[in-house]
């Protein structure tokens, strides 16, 4: 038995970030964050602590990293691919050359990742960093960390005059965390996807169902929000005739389509991971199935559950992506590539929902012929070459 | 209907506006209007907590700002467009951002209305016991005044030229103030950025003119004791608000005499408000249904908001009933429906229009008549037309009276004038106020007169102290021909209606 994990449906992504005087690479594979100019971070925070720059790059993987189950992503982030939030990097040293403007010498205001920046009687550019990342568990400490050009984030905006007290600590958290979902989303596309899918993926463990009950309303909103074009896709609904809530309980989970014409609705509830193992993947509708549940994550092969219609059963589908270099991936901003592009692989008969499902982030591997085949019997064709092969007849 | 409810609806609809703007379908402005309207509906009406509805507005606000086209920086969060102004309107008037409490009016089939036996107070102005009619403590008293004082530039006013109309002086127990109207010849606003008042300098007072304009008025009491008057208000050629004395006077004052450019007159603390009794009855309607009409009042005084309101009616009207909140029988709807579409405002449909509340339509119909006389009496080619009224008229009568508490509210009604260009304004004050976390708000305010209905709609606003002060427009207007006068203030489950006599003294 293998855990698989709900990223796992997904490609690496690349994203640009400027980052000292140039632009680096900023790599997502397999759920997290590689600094691939960076190989020697430790070295680098090092040289930070005694008074050089803390690398961009580290800075916005803090960021990623305090947001990573922070539900106003949700509510920030893509609801769809055609939901385009886009933010530049100019916007974002726009917003942050206003606030630090309007910050005073002296303010306080929390820095990224729930660390603090000070600024010092220096000027406002002239900061004091102590930052914890939860992540990594290492500090930095320094003085006089001063924001190099093309930097990206190192403070969100400041308060304003000499506030303090409870007030002004709120506003300015508030004013931070606004700052930094700014630059997460400034990450493009195909990252604000996989940002949204950590998040769901968090909040849809399965030991934090006494979280979700509290959190009703936005979950509701978070799912409802990304099911709504799908759903529209899938069966020509108008969205806002669409509410979904959270699923508990075993199962996964219910639809229900009333009325006709203009009048219809659709309603029920799906796990919250959905949203990541289905939505974050861009599996939510395959060939006019709308897929409920990942059988086995994978890429570029999958197998899945999904509906014909409302009120069947799901039907188990083995499912491939189209890979890069064939128009593979949508919705791409700037050249980023987002989301894989899945087609069917084969039709499998229908199988009731089983034991072997789990829900959570983990799921069974196939133990035939090989990892993420994609099919029960592994006579499916595994890779897109081979799939052409079959459909086109060899030259005579 | 709960709160969770109501924020899975605010939550959705947010959504819903997400993605016309995805489409193309709404701008950023529009979506943050409309949201902002069922948001402000479901916080007015208690079916929100506001830290919820702020917080909601405020992820909202970034993802649009992420999403707008039209932004000047990452995070404008969009700028309102003229959809909503139930928070606030024209950045004065704070009523529209009260907590409303069920009023009895406007409802078609009137929801058991329950006479009570009259509760009576020996004059309204000095509030009765608690016994009588159950007043707040702390309630103040009211003394009608009706002074003028006339400023020229032949006094040590410099060149100033005002006239000073004071209409009441209000004493609680902790502070007391004059309502005044005044007549400058300059621009406050400038003078205030130019000139430090007492609060900012002593050292700057002596090189002011004493002058209203100046913030230069004075007075002195009969003990001997001296005072600065403060002016909290608004306007442009006219200016409405309070008078505040500082330092606080002591109660039973006998008289003040009040110095302004060099003229000082004597204020006579010691008149009496006219007899009057006021009466209470048991109305009853659901919260919603007070947001809707209270809303719906504020067009008759103001339709030029009807356009906007009309836009945000369309989406609370369906937010307060898919949570439960508007019974879908309620007639409330209907006759907003109908308002809008007298005042021509008619556009995205949420209700079938009913048929409207007797006094709106009364006020609708002296509002018409009045437009109609004043076409036919607009001057033609050729002919003489009517006589313009005089430059600056105005007509003020003594208007004092402290109404028995509605909802722990009490209304004190401080002084009325009628100007020939501005219509009809009542000065009055609202303590404590309906709830301290968000601006101001109260009872709904209308009158009576022999000729039929007029709202009572607060226009400006002051802070003082647990309560507010606050300037109200009157429409239809009154004139100095209507002698008596029977005011409403309708709150939760109760309306009181006191008769008044109206004493013009400059007319």
């Amino acid at each position: 038995v293998e855990d698989v994990n709900w990223f796992d449906s997904l490609p690496p992504a690349d994203t640009s970030v400027p980052c000292g005087n140039g632009t680096h690479t900023l790599r997502w594979e397999a759920g997290r964050l590689v600094l691939a100019a960076h190989p020697d971070i430790e070295a680098e925070l090092v040289l930070g602590a005694l008074g050089g720059d803390k690398p961009a790059c580290l800075t916005l993987s803090e960021i990623w990293s305090g947001h990573a189950d922070d539900l106003a992503v949700l509510t920030a982030g893509p609801r769809s691919l055609a939901d385009r939030v886009t933010v530049t990097w100019d916007q974002v040293a726009e917003q942050r050359s206003h606030s630090t403007g309007t910050g005073p010498s002296g303010g306080t205001a929390a820095g990224p990742s729930g660390g603090t920046v000070r600024a010092t009687a220096g000027g406002p550019h002239t900061m004091q960093h102590v930052t914890h990342v939860p992540s990594g568990g290492f500090r930095v400490a320094g003085p006089g960390i001063r924001p190099g050009p093309g930097r990206p984030p190192t403070s969100g905006p400041l308060t304003s005059g000499h506030r303090t007290g409870p007030l002004a600590d709120k506003l300015a958290r508030r004013a931070r965390e606004r700052f930094e979902m700014l630059e997460l989303m400034a990450l493009g596309t195909a990252l604000q996807f996989r940002l949204s899918g950590a998040v769901a993926a968090a909040w849809g463990a399965p030991e934090r169902a006494r979280d979700r009950a509290e959190r009703v309303p936005e979950l509701t909103a978070a799912l409802s929000g990304r099911f709504a074009p799908a759903a529209a896709d899938w069966l020509g609904i108008d969205p806002d005739a669409v509410t979904i809530t959270p699923h508990e309980g075993p199962g996964w989970g219910r639809l229900s389509l009333t009325g006709a014409g203009g009048g219809q609705r659709l309603t029920g509830s799906l796990r919250l991971s959905w949203l990541a193992d289905v939505w974050a993947c861009g599996l939510a509708v395959v060939a006019g199935h709308l897929v409920v549940a990942v059988e086995q994550a994978g890429y570029p092969r999958a197998r899945v559950r999904a509906l014909r219609s409302p009120g069947s059963e799901p039907v188990i589908r083995g499912l491939e992506a189209l890979l890069p270099g064939d128009g593979a991936m949508t919705g791409g901003v700037d050249g980023d590539s987002a989301l894989p592009r899945w087609q069917n692989r084969l039709c499998v008969r229908p199988i009731p929902w089983g034991p072997r499902s789990r829900a959570g982030r983990s799921y069974r591997a196939c133990r035939r012929p090989g990892r993420n085949s994609g099919c029960r019997d592994g006579t499916g064709p595994r890779t897109a070459r081979q799939r052409t092969a079959r459909r086109r007849p060899a030259r005579q | 209907m709960s709160s969770e409810a109501a924020e899975i609806y605010l939550r959705q609809f947010a959504e819903a506006r997400l993605r016309r703007l995805a489409g193309g379908t709404a701008t950023a402005a529009d979506c943050a209007s409309r949201v902002d309207a069922v948001a402000a509906a479901f916080q007015q009406t208690d079916l929100l907590d506001d830290e919820v509805a702020a917080g909601i507005m405020e992820d909202f606000g970034l993802a649009l700002a992420t999403r707008s086209p039209e932004r000047s920086t990452p995070l404008h969060r969009g700028q309102r467009a003229p959809v909503s102004t139930f928070r606030s309107f024209g950045g004065g008037s704070g009523i529209y951002g009260s907590r409303v409490t069920p009023p009895g009016r406007g409802i078609a089939t009137a929801p058991s209305v329950v006479p009570a036996a009259p509760v009576t107070a020996a004059a309204l102005g000095r509030a009765g016991t608690e016994a009588e009619h159950g007043e707040a403590p702390g309630a103040p008293v009211v003394v009608p005044v009706g002074e003028v004082l006339r400023v020229r530039a032949d006094g040590t006013g410099g060149d100033a030229d005002e006239d000073i109309y004071l209409l009441a002086y209000v004493a609680a127990p902790d502070r007391a103030w004059l309502t005044v109207a005044a007549r400058t010849s300059e621009n406050l606003a400038s003078r205030l950025r130019g000139a430090p008042g007492p609060a900012r300098g002593q050292g700057s007072r002596a090189a002011r003119p004493s002058t209203f304009a100046g913030r230069g008025m004075t007075a002195a009491d009969n003990t001997g004791r001296r005072y600065t008057l403060g002016f909290s208000g608004g306007g442009g050629t006219w200016y409405l608000g309070r008078l505040s004395l500082h330092p606080a006077p002591p109660p039973d004052l006998e008289w003040l005499d009040v110095t302004c450019g060099g003229r000082t007159v004597r204020v006579d603390l010691t008149r009496q408000a006219p007899e009057a009794t006021a009466r209470i009855t048991h109305v009853a309607a659901s919260r919603a249904e007070a947001y809707l009409l209270q809303r719906a009042e504020i067009l008759l005084s103001h339709p030029g908001l009807a356009a906007a309101d009309a836009a945000a009616m369309a989406c609370v009207v369906p937010a307060l009933r898919a949570i439960g909140a508007l019974p879908r029988t309620s007639p409330v709807p209907g006759q907003v429906a109908a308002l809008l579409q007298r005042l021509g405002a008619a556009g995205e449909e949420f209700a079938a229009p009913g048929e409207l509340p007797e006094r709106w339509a009364g006020v609708l119909a002296a509002q018409e008549a009045r437009k109609a006389e004043a076409s036919s009496r607009a001057p033609t080619a050729g002919s003489q037309g009517a006589e313009p009224p005089a430059k600056h008229s105005i007509a003020a009568a003594h208007l004092a009276a402290v109404l028995p508490p509605v909802d722990g509210v009490t209304v004190t009604l401080a002084g009325l004038i009628t100007r020939a260009d501005e219509g009809t304004t009542v000065f009055g004050a609202m303590h404590p106020r309906p709830d301290p976390d968000i601006r101001v708000g109260g009872p709904s305010l209308w009158l009576t007169d022999d000729g039929g209905w007029h709202t009572v709609s607060v226009r400006g606003w002051s802070s003082n102290g647990d309560g507010f002060t606050f300037q109200a427009d009157v429409v239809p207007p009154l004139t100095p021909a209507v002698r008596d006068v029977e005011f409403r203030v309708t709150g939760s489950g109760t309306e009181i209606r006191a008769p008044i006599p109206l004493t013009w003294w400059k007319t």
